[in-house]
């Protein structure tokens, strides 16, 4: 699960990455959704994307849409469409969450990073920084777009409500030092003292 | 004899010298003993406190009220933007049609304000809860869920049609979810729209399972959830949602609201 909603938000965030291209045809935004759809992406990555892409839609020429289709598709086609034929028989846009799920789960580490590394490429190419961070979010890293100063992240499906002690391990391995160093300290003094 | 009285003499130093290294040696442990048993007894001490202090944290945070001093900067969170970006203005058409009414469907158009990520987008009331105008803000990271309820940026802008998820830590915002009962109203109000939801159940539910943070096709539907630590404070993998059904929406001049 983990696998896939990783993947998904790297899609989801190449999409947006995508959009910014600089190119010129007839889709619009709508149809960069639908793409995201009918590729297999999570319901909730494809909201984010739809999200990132409606407040923006005017600013965007139906080239760079086109551009953005076609990496999402191209992502599908190689990784996805394999998948929901072997494993479920579907196309990847007959797919349910779970099923979605099970997809992502299946993907080698080769395929994620090959995954992540062409859609983080594709936001580059376009002058996007795309970021995907490792970190201890229940995706497993933070994935956030920037452009013009905007940063636009990538929320987790179910954040962190509770409030967490942001209390440094670091302080617990001085601590334990500390110890076994007085420690140490101690049985030296005790046994020059027995020497004399 | 010269030897003898040699013999003596050296004999009479060496003591004088491990006399004087027994003085030093003793002074020492008297200093240092005392400071490595600190040593001891406080690293101890912060060791055997690591665990019971991240449970004590937020209670800790509640007894000093730590916690209010954030909700007072409520007005504009601006970590992700700079502070001169132009307001996000759209128009979004909405289909007002009763969906069980067999009629004509009637799409209106209505001005919608889009968030920045980690601005301020609205309010969040429950009087029966005694949540009060609580501020909303757009996204649910950690740091952003300080300045207020947060807006899942997964789920459709507050307004459209679908499912609205927010997102509230459980020792501040959102401490009196637990006290939202089935049947109660829920108002968000932002500067575009203002909608009204009954509460209509409450689930506890694994991180893991995204059953109620999923689009709803536009089918309207509010979700509220936080940690679920069995009503006590701390996190959980368990959350804790209230989920709602539309009960109004009402559009506001968008020129006014600036």
């Amino acid at each position: 699960m983990k696998l896939f909603k990783r993947v998904s938000a790297v899609v989801a965030s190449a999409a947006m990455a995508a959009t910014m291209a600089i190119t010129a045809s007839a889709a619009t935004y709508e149809d960069a959704v639908q793409a995201a759809k009918d590729a297999g992406v999570q319901a909730h990555n494809v909201q984010q994307l739809s999200n990132f892409l409606e407040p923006n839609k005017d600013k965007f020429t139906s080239d760079q849409y086109d551009k953005m289709i076609e990496a999402v598709k191209s992502v599908s086609d190689t990784y996805i469409a394999p998948k929901a034929t072997e494993l479920f028989s579907k196309k990847p846009a007959e797919l349910t969450e779970d099923e979605k799920v099970q997809i992502g789960k299946s993907f080698s580490e080769d395929d994620k990073a090959a995954i992540i590394k062409a859609l983080v490429d594709l936001g580059a190419s376009v002058g996007v920084e795309v970021t995907a961070e490792v970190s201890n979010s229940n995706i497993g890293f933070d994935v956030s777009a920037k452009f013009n100063g905007v940063e636009t992240p990538v929320d987790d499906p179910v954040a962190q409500t509770g409030d967490a002690a942001d209390f440094n391990t670091t302080i617990a391995f001085v601590a334990a030092c500390a110890v076994l160093l007085a420690g140490t300290g101690l049985v030296v003094v005790a046994k020059k003292n027995k020497e004399n | 004899m010269s030897d003898r009285n040699s013999v003596k003499h050296n004999s009479s130093s060496r003591h004088h010298k491990q006399s004087g290294s027994n003085k030093v040696l003793r002074a020492l442990t008297y200093v240092l003993t005392p400071f490595l048993v600190f040593v001891i007894v406080c690293g101890t001490f912060v060791l055997a406190l690591y665990a019971p202090y991240s449970k004590a944290h937020p209670y800790l945070n509640t007894i000093f009220n730590r916690n209010s001093v954030k909700t007072q900067g409520d007005s504009q969170v601006s970590l992700y933007h700079p502070d001169d970006v132009e307001l996000q203005i759209g128009e979004v058409v909405i289909d007002e049609g009763d969906p069980e009414d067999d009629g004509e469907k009637t799409e209106e158009t209505h001005t919608i304000i889009y968030p920045y990520y980690g601005d301020r987008y609205g309010t969040f009331t429950c009087e029966n809860a005694g949540m009060i105008d609580l501020p909303i803000v757009a996204g649910t990271r950690y740091e952003v869920l300080n300045y207020g309820i947060g807006w899942y940026n997964g789920s459709v802008f507050i307004g459209k049609p679908g499912n609205v998820v927010l997102a509230g830590h459980n020792n501040t915002y959102f401490a009196l979810l637990f006290q939202v009962k089935i049947g109660d109203i829920v108002e968000i109000e932002t500067d575009y729209c203002k909608l009204t939801y009954i509460v209509t159940d409450t689930v506890i539910f694994n991180y893991k399972d995204l059953t109620y943070i999923q689009p709803t096709d536009g089918v309207d539907r509010l979700t509220c959830y936080t940690c679920w630590t069995n009503r006590r404070l701390g996190v959980s993998i368990e959350r804790y949602a209230i989920l709602c059904d539309l009960v109004s929406r009402e559009w506001k001049e968008v020129e006014a609201a600036q």
